[in-house]
C-alpha cells in the first residue's frame, strides 16, 4: 500500500533467459506470465524478449525476458544470450522424457559460457496439467534439480495456471541472493559462489 | 561401402560412391518420416534424443543404414533431428552461404511468380545434386506440411525448424534475428510453390514419390514399408549407373529448350525399363509429365500455371494449412474467466512496458525490409478472403479469428512485446505478440528508456 506503482527512478534491470528443448511450453510460461493468457498457438519461437516492471518481495525491477529457440539448429544464438543472462529458467515438459533429459545440456552449457560453477537457475518442470501423458515424476524432477545445484518448481501455463508468476520471481529471488551476482565475471573459476 | 565419416560427406562424392542418386541419410529418415511421422505432432520441432542421434549418426558413418528397420513412431523426434543434423553439417551446404544476400533478397520479393521465376534461376545455378536434394527434401516438407492440422507444422513452423538448419543467417544480435526471419520466409515459401521452382522433369528416379510412403490409411503395415525399402535397395543398385550423368544433363539444362527435355523423357523411360520396379510405376501412377514442357518456359509458368502438375502444388501448398488458419484452429484461444479488465495486472502490481521503436531503426536494412513479405504472403491464399477481418492495426487479411484478435486488441492494446516471429497468423494480431525488432539487448542496451508511450498502431 506504500507504492499504487513502481518507482520511476532507475530500477536495476534483471535479465532472464528461458531455455529449453523444442516444444516444452518456454513461449507459453513467458507469455502467461506477462499477459495473463494461455496461447495454444503452435508457433515455435525464433527469439523474442519482453520486458515488465515486476515486485519481488517489495523490490522493484525491470524483468527483461529473453524467450528463445529450442531447436538444436538455434545454438549458434545460445552462446550469445547466456553470455547475457543474468538468470535462466530450464524448462522442461513432464510429458516429455526427452527434454527432461536434455536440461542437462543447457545447464552445462551456460556453465561452460558464463565460465562459472554454478550460476542463478531454475529447473522448471511445465505442462504438470498434463497428468495422463506425464513422462517424468516429480521426484524425478526434483532428483535432477538437486544434481544441478538448482531448485525445481513445477509449472502449468494452461488457465488456470500454476507456479507460473512464482518461477520468474523464484528465479529474481535465486539472482538477488546469488553471492557472485554484484561481481563482474571472474578471469579464473571462482569457488566461493558455490554456496548455494 | 565406403570408407568411414559417410554421414555428412561431400554430396558429390557420397553419391558417387554409393551410386545412388540421393544421398543414404535422407532417404532414409525421409521413409521413416513420410511413413510414420507425418501425423506427429511437432514433427521437425520437437527435439530427438542426442544419444540416439549420435548413435545412428555412427551408424551411418559407416555406411549402414540403421533406419532400414524402423518400423514406428517411436524415435521420429531423432530421426528428424538427424536429418537436420545432416543438413546442417552437409559440406558444401545445399544453399550456397555466399548466396544468402541473393536469397533473403528473393524472399523479400512480393509478387509470388516473380519470385518463383527468380528462384528457378537460382535453382538452376546450384549443383545438380544439391538441386534434387532440394527438390525431394522441400517435395517432402510440403507433404508434411499438408497433414498441418495434425501435425501442427504448417510451411512457416517448418520454415523456423529449418530455415537456420539450411542457411544460417549471418548478423550480430537483432540483426541475426531478423535476417534469420528472411530466410525462414524464403523456406517457407519453396515449401509453398516447391513443385513450380524445382523442375519436376528431370531425374525421376530422384524425384520424391508419395507412393512410396504408405501415409494414408493404415500407418505402419510391415509389408508397404518393407517396399519402400526395396525401392531404396534397387534404388542403390548397379542398374543406377547410367542415372547419374543423365540427371547431371537434366537439371542444368532444366530451364533451356524443350529439345532437351525431350531428351530427359526419353532417358528415363529407358531407365524405367532398366531399373524394374522402381521406375516401373512411376509413370502410371504419377502421371504428371505434361505433353510439352512448356511449364518449365519461364513465361509460360508465370502466366498460366495450366498444366497439371502446377495445380496440385497449390493445393498441397496453401490449401491445407490456410484452411487450418482460418477455419479450424482459432490461433489464439483466450482463455480468461471472469477476470476484470481493469484489475488484469493489478495482483501483482506489474506493469508492462513498451518496447521503444528506435530499437528498429537501429536493426539496419533487415530489420526494416521484413513486414513486407509477411503481408505479401497472404495474398495468394484464397480462403483469406473470407477469413474475418482484423482490426484495423494491421491491415492485412487475418487468418485469426476476429473475436479473439478483438479481445485481444482490446486487453493488451498496450503491451508489447519484440521479437522474432514473421508468421502472418502473428504479425495479423494488432500489436499483441511478436514484432519483428532485434531484441535490444543487442540493439541498443544503454538508452533504452524504461518507460515508453503508447505506440500509435496499436489502437
Amino acid at each position: 500500500m506504500t507504492r499504487p506503482g513502481p518507482p520511476n527512478e532507475n530500477l536495476p534491470t534483471v535479465k532472464l533467459v528461458v531455455v529449453g528443448d523444442g516444444g516444452v511450453g518456454k513461449s507459453a510460461l513467458t507469455i502467461q506470465f506477462f499477459q495473463k493468457l494461455f496461447v495454444t498457438d503452435y508457433d515455435p519461437t525464433i527469439e523474442d524478449s519482453y520486458i515488465q516492471h515486476t515486485e519481488v518481495d517489495g523490490q522493484w525491477c525491470i524483468l527483461d525476458v529473453l524467450d528463445t529457440a529450442g531447436q538444436e539448429e538455434f545454438s549458434a544464438m545460445r552462446e550469445q544470450y547466456m553470455r547475457k543472462g543474468d538468470g535462466f529458467l530450464l524448462v522442461f515438459s513432464v510429458a516429455d522424457r526427452q527434454s527432461f533429459d536434455n536440461v542437462r545440456h543447457f545447464h552445462t552449457q551456460i556453465l561452460r559460457v558464463k565460465d562459472r560453477d554454478t550460476y542463478p537457475m531454475l529447473v522448471v518442470g511445465n505442462k504438470v496439467d498434463l497428468v495422463g501423458a506425464r513422462a517424468v515424476s516429480a521426484e524425478q524432477g526434483r532428483a535432477l534439480a538437486r544434481a544441478l545445484h538448482a531448485p525445481y518448481l513445477e509449472t502449468s501455463a494452461k488457465e488456470p495456471p500454476l507456479n507460473v508468476d512464482a518461477a520468474f520471481h523464484e528465479l529474481v529471488r535465486i539472482i538477488r541472493t546469488h553471492p557472485q551476482q554484484e561481481v563482474k565475471k571472474p578471469r579464473m573459476k571462482c569457488h566461493t559462489c558455490s554456496i548455494l | 561401402m565406403v570408407s568411414r565419416g559417410q554421414f555428412a560427406s561431400p554430396l558429390d562424392e557420397h553419391l558417387a560412391a554409393t551410386r545412388r542418386p540421393l544421398p543414404l541419410v535422407l532417404t532414409a529418415c525421409v521413409r521413416v518420416i513420410a511413413t510414420y511421422g507425418l501425423r506427429h505432432q511437432g514433427i521437425f520441432r520437437v527435439s530427438g534424443s542426442q544419444v540416439e542421434m549420435q548413435s545412428l549418426r555412427a551408424a551411418f558413418d559407416r555406411g549402414l543404414d540403421p533406419l532400414s528397420n524402423v518400423r514406428d513412431a517411436l524415435d521420429i523426434n531423432s530421426v528428424a533431428g538427424l536429418l537436420k543434423l545432416y543438413l546442417r553439417e552437409l559440406r558444401p551446404p545445399l544453399l550456397p552461404p555466399s548466396h544468402l544476400d541473393r536469397l533473403t533478397r528473393l524472399a523479400a520479393v512480393p509478387d509470388d511468380e516473380q519470385f518463383k521465376q527468380r528462384m528457378r534461376e537460382l535453382v538452376a545455378a546450384l549443383p545438380t545434386s544439391s538441386a534434387l536434394v532440394l527438390r525431394y527434401l522441400f517435395a517432402h516438407l510440403a507433404h508434411i506440411a499438408e497433414y498441418s492440422d495434425e501435425n501442427m507444422m504448417d510451411a512457416w513452423n517448418l520454415a523456423i525448424c529449418l530455415g537456420p538448419t539450411l542457411l544460417w543467417a549471418r548478423g550480430d544480435g537483432g540483426g541475426q534475428v531478423a535476417a534469420q526471419n528472411q530466410v525462414n520466409e524464403l523456406v517457407k515459401r519453396l515449401i509453398v510453390h516447391h513443385e513450380e521452382i524445382f523442375p519436376q522433369n528431370v531425374a525421376l528416379h530422384a524425384a520424391y514419390r508419395r507412393e512410396d510412403f504408405n501415409t494414408e490409411d493404415n500407418p505402419c503395415p510391415d509389408t508397404e514399408g518393407d517396399i519402400s525399402v526395396e525401392a531404396e535397395a534397387s534404388c542403390s543398385g548397379s542398374e543406377q549407373n547410367g542415372d547419374e550423368p543423365d540427371g547431371v544433363d537434366d537439371l542444368s539444362l532444366y530451364d533451356d529448350e524443350e529439345e532437351e527435355e525431350e531428351d530427359d523423357d526419353d532417358d528415363d523411360i529407358s531407365d524405367d525399363t532398366e531399373a524394374g520396379q522402381w521406375n516401373g510405376d512411376r509413370d502410371s501412377a504419377t502421371n504428371e509429365r505434361p505433353p510439352s514442357p512448356e511449364r518449365l518456359l519461364p513465361a509460360a509458368a508465370q502466366v498460366a500455371p495450366a498444366p497439371d502438375a502446377a495445380a496440385p502444388a497449390a493445393d498441397s501448398g496453401s490449401g491445407p494449412s490456410s484452411r487450418r488458419l482460418a477455419e479450424c484452429t482459432p490461433d489464439l484461444v483466450l482463455d480468461l474467466p471472469a477476470r476484470d479488465p481493469a484489475d488484469t495486472f493489478v495482483h501483482n502490481r506489474d506493469t508492462l512496458k513498451k518496447r521503444p521503436r528506435a530499437n528498429q531503426s537501429s536493426s539496419g536494412e533487415s530489420g526494416a525490409e521484413e513486414p513486407p513479405p509477411a503481408e505479401e504472403e497472404e495474398a495468394p491464399k484464397p480462403e483469406e478472403a473470407a477469413a474475418p477481418a482484423p482490426p484495423a492495426a494491421t491491415g492485412a487479411e487475418s487468418p485469426v479469428p476476429a473475436r479473439n484478435t478483438a479481445r485481444v486488441a482490446a486487453k493488451f492494446a498496450d503491451l508489447t512485446l519484440t521479437g522474432g516471429s514473421l508468421k502472418p497468423a502473428l504479425a495479423a494480431k494488432p500489436a499483441l505478440l511478436r514484432r519483428p525488432t532485434p531484441h535490444p539487448q543487442h540493439a541498443s542496451p544503454a538508452n533504452t528508456p524504461p518507460r515508453v508511450p503508447k505506440r500509435d498502431d496499436s489502437a
